[in-house]
């Protein structure tokens, strides 16, 4: 018996589905698909990426061979034999100590994420109402605070509410949009207009500069980070077996058309490089727009992206913070306060304490400018911490295959030692390429080395072995029923 | 034993109410964003300076828009957005977390970039907004950028 198991981990999801009957609220698979997608991929790096023309295409479809699809493949097999997401896996297949592990780095993840999301959703804002506001401080922490309190406050009407939420997000301000902004551009070239971008076969591979190529593209792979985030919700499936990994399949094909295809399109029309970088969709939206007479959509096409932002905030504040609580409640980790949900089922004292947090780094973001100019810098220290979870999570993988073959799954991954050799590979590089000073550091490399280093140690390291340490037998709890969100 | 990974969520109603409201305010923002955007107009100077950023486009090498309606369109005679926020601590720190990968969510890092995706904006400031030059200059010469786009 695993370890875990012999704490009183939740049995198998194949195992353990409960007659229709007693369990009649479910979110379809589908929805599985837009939380996903929403949690991925948006239009917002479209003009980024619009820069290297072709070479975009290779820019993302090399990550997503070997991140991607290992994280995706390895995700549907456990999602499809175990309930629980992340913390669960992890707990099972190497230690539930490796279990708080993950889920505190995903968790840990999200919270410099909302400040930067949120920013961008006030700049975006901005951007058709005085974007003069895009500069301005108290706007900001407005924004930042303002929208993140009322996702909390959406958020707590229940996991059904989110999902839908979401899927709206995605359908409004990324799919629709999207497509849009993709006819639009072939309507450009069908009128017999040069493509801006040159779209020849010596373009379809990017310039090669050694170290500097490498970090670009080795970066890259973290596109696709947060394919597995929604697992957690895999109990929420009426068939998670066969359902999840349908879902997944379908999830890999929209995030990856939604990151390509637009920012392709953009390198037809608009030379990427007059794009302001701070308002560079609503700009290459506008300027898509400008051509065809239509400018008078640039508004609403803000308010649709804003739309899809939003969806994105819900769906990794019903996320992360969840596994966090299931793995709270079940090894004690987490005090009582932390582990209470609302009627709905919703963990939102962590959601609420999480808001204090967000709350006070969207102050210090907005109006200290020594905050504001190093904030990339926390971008970097959580997604490195982000990259152990998925070192665990691909140790997993095989660790369940090795340790429990005949576990029922609804899924196997074909080639699964391969895809997690590949995937665990591909984490531990980008993890080691996010040591190298990017172009806003202006200092050395050993500064940092030590600056990323001790962020690491304190936020991915630190702060779970104080859980650890901390934690006490009486926090343990067996969830009722009714708490099992 | 049931637990906690293995029910779905309680309380799935669907809360029409909060769909209603959320669709009102954006329904609102949207028809606040047309009536507040204005968009710029097609005047002889935004054509004039349009026409004089792409020759300025064509001289440095990089690609040029289809057209300076385009142009004039998106940054009229006063550079848009690039000329408003260019200076300030705020829009400088937005600009460094944009520097950043392909990533559309919470993968979003910092990269080396290609100093060709800074020459576009300092042509626009160039040309629309002089007096913000140096300190556009100033801020972009403090990044570190490599030839990463083929030319």
């Amino acid at each position: 018996m695993s370890e875990a198991a012999a704490a009183g981990a939740p049995p198998a999801v194949v195992e353990t589905s409960a007659p229709a009957a007693t369990r009649p609220n479910y979110i379809s698979w589908t929805a599985v698909v837009m939380l996903t997608v929403s949690s991925v991929a948006s239009l917002r790096a479209a003009p980024t990426m619009a820069v290297y023309g072709l070479a975009c295409v290779f820019l993302y479809l090399v990550p997503a061979i070997v991140f991607l699809l290992p994280t995706s493949l390895v995700s549907a097999e456990l999602a499809s034999g175990w309930s629980g997401g992340v913390y669960r896996w992890v707990s099972e297949g190497i230690s539930p100590r490796a279990g708080l592990f993950a889920i505190w780095n995903q968790f840990a993840m999200t919270i410099f994420y909302y400040p930067s999301l949120l920013a961008y959703v006030a700049s975006t804002l901005a951007y058709v109402i005085d974007p003069s506001l895009a500069s301005n401080g108290p706007y900001t922490a407005l924004v930042i605070i303002g929208v993140y309190w009322l996702g909390v406050l959406v958020s707590s009407r229940g996991m059904k509410a989110i999902a839908s939420l979401a899927s709206g997000g995605v359908w409004v301000g990324t799919l629709i949009p999207g497509t849009f902004l993709v006819v639009l551009c072939i309507i450009f070239l069908g009128q017999g207009n040069a493509s801006a971008a040159p779209m020849d076969a010596s373009h379809l591979l990017p310039a090669w500069t050694g170290i500097a190529s490498l970090v670009l593209i080795v970066n890259n792979f973290l596109s696709y980070s947060g394919m597995e985030m929604n697992a957690v919700h895999v109990s929420d499936l009426r068939n998670p077996g066969k359902e999840y990994p349908k879902a997944m399949f379908v999830a890999m094909g929209l995030v990856l058309a939604i990151f390509i295809l637009p920012a392709l399109a953009i390198s037809w029309v608009v030379p990427a490089q007059t794009l302001s970088l701070t308002a560079g969709v609503m700009q290459a939206f506008d300027s898509v727009y400008a051509h065809f007479g239509i400018q008078w959509l640039t508004p609403i096409t803000a308010i649709a992206i804003l739309c899809a932002s939003l969806g994105g905030m819900l769906a990794w504040l019903a996320g992360p913070s969840k596994g966090l609580l299931m793995i709270g409640k079940q090894e004690g980790y987490l005090p009582p306060y932390f582990q209470k949900l609302n009627p709905q089922g919703i963990q939102q004292n962590i959601l609420v304490a999480q808001g204090y947090v967000t709350s006070v780094i969207a102050l210090l973001y907005a109006f200290i400018p020594d905050v504001s100019s190093t904030y990339w810098i926390f971008s970097v220290i959580t997604t490195q911490t982000y990259l152990i979870m998925y070192v665990l999570l691909f140790i997993t993988g095989i660790q369940l295959r090795r340790k429990q073959p005949d576990h029922p799954r609804g899924y196997r991954a074909p080639w699964l030692w391969v895809l997690c050799i590949v995937g665990a590979v591909s984490s531990v590089l980008a993890f080691a390429i996010g040591f190298i000073p990017p172009s806003q550091f202006g200092g050395g490399g050993s500064a940092y080395l030590a600056i990323v280093g001790g962020g690491v140690l304190i936020v991915g390291i630190l702060i779970p072995i104080a859980l650890l340490v901390f934690r006490k037998p009486s926090w343990k709890t067996e969830p009722s029923a009714m708490e099992q969100a | 034993m049931s637990s906690v990974a293995d029910i779905p969520s309680p309380h799935h109603r669907h809360p029409t109410w909060l769909y209603v409201s959320i669709i009102v305010v954006l329904v609102a923002l949207a028809v606040w964003g047309v009536i507040a955007y204005r968009g710029h107009k097609q005047t002889q100077q935004a054509t004039a300076l349009a026409q004089q950023l792409q020759q300025s486009f064509e001289q440095a090498g990089l690609p040029v828009f289809a057209s300076t309606d385009q142009i004039s369109g998106v940054l009229g005679t006063d550079g848009g957005a690039v000329c408003t926020d260019s200076g300030k601590d705020l829009t400088d720190a937005f600009l460094k977390l944009q520097l950043s990968n392909g990533a559309g969510g919470p993968g979003q890092r910092p990269v080396l970039v290609d100093s060709e995706m800074l020459k576009g904006g300092l042509l626009i400031v160039q040309t629309y907004c002089p007096d913000k030059l140096q300190s556009y200059e100033d801020f972009v010469n403090k990044l570190k950028t490599k030839d990463v786009i083929k030319q």
